[in-house]
């Protein structure tokens, strides 16, 4: 938001504290931008859509109350309405040993994550960008469609005040590519999936993203089902950066506290082969969780949540570090401004300190390689118990040998980290994960009869 | 008209006269209560309204849409003239008569916004000391509450003129066991289109001792073997085979786009003659009903499939326009920010002729499911998932011993012709449904259903 704008609701909120006698208050400012295009399948564009969105979150701590509320007008009198409802809503809720915590320099500029070269891109670059994708992906017959190959920019600034003094403000952008890949032949049909994101324009490479999403189809077009039994198998990048999105509910600090973290008592103990570390890093170039300060305007830092395969840190935002004696590890996020700021990682980063597999299919010899989950979001973060449907393709001798279909894995999260047994050199970054292919032990797999 | 201080005439003509074929305004303004209790006390407590406008419009077989917060007569004119930029094509001069809007409103007992947040507290902090007072394993009890009334406007240069009020209250348990250093949880929801008296029966304790229920269940549970069985989904199981096994691959955006396994099957046998499918918004009470879609089309029931034959498919405006067909008030959008798309309400298998316990006693082996929880279906191959929270053995036609979380995977057209025993009875399930990256709220129900033989993931 402009700076008038922003001077004015900061005078505006000491004026409200002063009134209400509040201990403290907090205001996180949002205008967001977006913008995203979709093609048909003659090219023209399909869908073209672009939304605005300005909001104010509120939080006002009250005999050691935190109350929240939000607004979606910057008015005054919306101010004061939302100031209000946050106040009322500390009735209900509990004492806190809370208070707001000021100022500290951030690790990062306010606009590191910002491509200003977006301003003067103009719309016929980022069509050229859909219609590479589309180019690179018909590369078979088999191919039959592409599926709503589509573009998305968000530009977004922030502004985070409060009552000791903090009064930060950052801009963002974030881009993406994502397209679905149809393949088909005789009887089977095939749906393949996958998406690319940045921080920077320059970095999208819809050539690389479509030839890929392509080779993933066909290589996954029809298929035999697996024996049921228990196999060595490898998890690309994108399967593996879908478990770890689910691990690193578990090192939130309030699922911890509220006993529901698995690694509860485990820090300091083994919970990932020794090789492993990953890091919650807010600094990732073109990681979409990247961020100059977090959603309590903490600043940024990397951190190793697994430190060669121990449990090393839980993250915290500034409400829990103080109900656990600790620090604020800047993991404060807002996946919505209609509700309050929580905990959660920034972007996940699993590396090896052994020098990754130059052909981790190779090295799984015989084996299927599990290229896609089905119901993912069923997986219990609480307890890691997962069964799942899956796809992918056979490995026999080191080299593709058929697709499989139908069939499911199911184990324990915990169980399979501690059974990563080999990792790629083919570190991807997807979104907010970045991850190598891993190879698993010992996978949990039914299909057909046993 | 003026609708909050805006003409909504001059601004579908000024869509039409700069290249639309059709234009409409959507205005939303849902006031929400969200509480949440866990660890005996109240984490979370918010009230606030979420409010903004989306334009859309039609030119060229384009779909614009753009949204704002800024619900002032500025704010849409600016919309229009962002939108307006990309329109390619010449115009027409068109006059707009909008009659005054038909309104409809979810008959509610007891209006949520009629209750102050401390009673609303109680209900949820008194639910889950219940829950702590039976079991001593318990770690956590996490109870969420929400109600919100979602007060839609829509507006289009068809003549569209109708406004909607939807009430919904929600209550939801979690319940965390732990046993010998392993945890096991327990769900449970309930909720609808109703207000406060969702609360007058006590159907939150009954609830919240479900969830208990389930997590103790899971906490004795056994692994089983995955792999193809016969499995019995109980009535009470909920609906979410029936969504992702046929519902989805129903919605016309993806039957016209050649991404469904039933596209061009009107008229044909998709499915076994035992089953007839409905999708029903018009069901009082239910989480997935409304007076009219995100698009201004009445709610209107819809036979999808009538003793296993096809009959139609789930529409939007957009999709009906395409393709010379009928609106079925399926158009629905998760908010203001986003344009509608074809998604279920409250789809149904009606129910058959089979006795329920029969059914099961005739099962020598197999896999009775007593909850099913969320799932997912690639439309394209029609095969599907669904999460199995609550399922027991089938031991010589009698009800055995709990197992491990599973998932049950086939294939929605080659389960729906297996499917050879229907029950007499009928149960409901709530949930959102995800798709497109938006949520709507929807409930499915089904009879008690046989499947002779499908993929069972096991953990032994």
């Amino acid at each position: 938001m402009d700076s008038t704008t922003v001077d004015r609701i900061a005078g505006r909120l000491s004026a409200l504290a002063r009134e209400h006698a509040v201990e403290g208050y907090e205001a996180y400012l949002s205008e967001t931008s977006k913008t995203s295009i979709s093609l048909d399948d003659n090219r023209g564009i399909e869908t073209l859509h672009a939304d605005e969105e300005r909001a104010i979150a509120v939080r006002v701590l009250r005999d050691q109350r935190l109350g929240f509320s939000f607004s979606f007008n910057p008015s005054d009198i919306a101010l004061e309405e939302a100031f209000k409802r946050a106040l009322d809503s500390t009735a209900v809720l509990e004492r806190h040993p809370f208070s707001f915590v000021g100022n500290s320099p951030d690790t990062a500029g306010a606009d590191l994550f910002y491509d200003s070269t977006i301003e003067s891109t103009p719309n016929e670059y980022k069509l050229g960008l859909l219609n590479a994708l589309i180019d690179a992906v018909h590369i078979d017959r088999r191919i039959v469609k592409v599926e709503k190959p589509s573009y998305e920019e968000t530009i977004s600034s922030v502004s985070v005040m409060n009552s000791s003094g903090v009064l930060k403000q950052s801009r963002t952008t974030r881009f993406g590519l994502g397209l679905s890949v149809i393949a088909r032949q005789d009887r089977d049909s095939n749906i393949t999936w996958d998406f690319q994101g940045a921080n920077t324009f320059g970095t999208l490479d819809a050539h690389r993203l479509g030839k890929g999403c392509a080779a993933l189809a066909l290589k996954t077009l029809g298929g035999e089902r697996l024996r049921t039994g228990s196999y060595d198998a490898v998890f690309t990048q994108l399967v593996a950066s879908q478990f770890l999105g689910i691990l690193a509910r578990s090192f939130a600090a309030d699922a911890v506290y509220k006993k529901t973290s698995l690694l509860a008592d485990r820090l300091g103990q083994r919970v990932l082969p020794e090789h492993i570390t990953i890091t919650d890093d807010p600094l990732l170039k073109d990681g979409l969780g990247s961020v100059p300060f977090d959603a309590e305007g903490s600043p940024s830092v990397r951190k190793p949540l697994v430190d060669n395969g121990v449990a090393a840190t839980f993250l915290y935002d500034n409400l829990y570090a103080s109900l656990m004696a600790a620090h604020t590890t800047g993991n404060s996020v807002r996946p919505s401004v209609t509700q309050p700021p929580s905990i959660g990682s920034t972007n996940l980063v699993l590396g090896s300190d052994r020098t990754g597999e130059e052909d981790l299919e190779r090295a799984l010899y015989d084996g299927p390689v599990i290229t896609e989950l089905m119901g993912v979001h069923t997986v219990n973060p609480v307890t890691g118990e997962f069964s799942l449907g899956a796809r992918g393709y056979a490995v026999k001798s080191g080299v593709f040998h058929a697709p499989l279909k139908d069939i499911t894995v199911a184990g324990n999260l915990f169980d399979l980290l501690m059974k990563v047994r080999a990792t790629g050199r083919d570190q991807l970054l997807y979104g907010t994960i970045m991850t190598p292919s891993l190879l698993i032990t010992q996978l949990k797999i039914a299909g057909a009869d046993a | 008209m003026n609708y909050g201080g805006i003409n909504i005439e001059g601004i579908l003509e000024d869509a039409l006269r700069n290249g639309a074929e059709f234009a409409e305004l959507f205005f939303e303004e849902t006031t929400f209560t969200n509480i949440r209790v866990e660890s005996h006390r109240v984490d979370r407590a918010v009230t606030g309204t979420d409010r903004g406008v989306g334009l859309r419009l039609f030119s060229g077989g384009v779909v614009y849409y753009a949204s704002t917060t800024d619900c002032t007569h500025d704010g849409v004119r600016a919309l229009l003239k962002k939108l307006c930029a990309y329109l390619g094509q010449a115009g027409n001069e068109v006059r707009v008569v909008l009659q005054n809007p038909s309104r409809a409103s979810t008959r509610v007992v007891k209006h949520p916004f009629g209750v102050g947040m401390a009673r609303k507290a109680d209900i949820l902090m008194s639910s889950q000391s219940e829950a702590y007072k039976r079991v001593d394993q318990i770690v956590q009890v996490q109870g969420a509450y929400s109600d919100s009334s979602r007060r839609i406007a829509v507006f289009s240069s068809s003549g569209t003129a109708v406004e909607d009020e939807q009430v919904r209250t929600t209550m939801t348990f979690n319940v965390v066991l732990e046993k010998q250093g392993r945890l096991y949880t327990g769900y449970e929801s309930i909720g609808g289109t109703i207000g406060m008296e969702l609360f007058n029966n006590e159907d939150h304790l009954k609830a919240v001792m479900t969830a208990v229920g389930r997590a103790i269940k899971m906490s004795n549970s056994i692994p089983i073997e995955g792999g193809p069985m016969t499995v019995v989904l109980s009535s009470e199981a909920g609906g979410t085979m029936i969504h992702e096994a046929v519902g989805h691959g129903l919605e016309a955006d993806h039957i016209y786009k050649d991404l469904s396994v039933y596209t061009g099957k009107l008229g044909e046998q998709v499915a076994s003659p035992l089953i007839s499918v409905v999708d029903d918004p018009t069901m009082p009470g239910m989480r997935g009903s409304f007076g009219y879609d995100d698009e201004g089309t009445a709610a209107a029931r819809t036979m999808a499939i009538e003793n296993g034959v096809l009959k139609n498919y789930l529409f939007d405006l957009k999709q009906a326009g395409d393709n010379g067909m009928r609106p079925t008030a399926n158009g629905r959008r998760e908010s203001f920010r986003f344009p509608p798309i074809p998604r279920m309400t409250n789809t149904l298998i009606l129910s058959g002729r089979d006795d329920p316990a029969s059914i099961i006693a005739e099962v020598d082996a197999g896999l009775l499911v007593f909850k099913m929880g969320g799932g997912e279906v690639n439309t394209v191959t029609g095969d599907f998932v669904f999460e199995i929270t609550e399922g027991h053995l089938i031991e010589h036609g009698k009800t055995g011993p709990p197992v491990e979380g599973a998932i049950m995977l086939g294939n929605g057209p080659a389960v729906l012709r297996e499917i050879d025993r229907v029950g007499s009875d009928m149960g409901y399930g709530i949930g959102t449904c995800g798709k497109d990256n938006q949520g709507v709220p929807v409930a499915d129900g089904q009879p008690t259903l046989r499947i002779p033989r499908i993929v069972v993931g096991g953990k032994k």
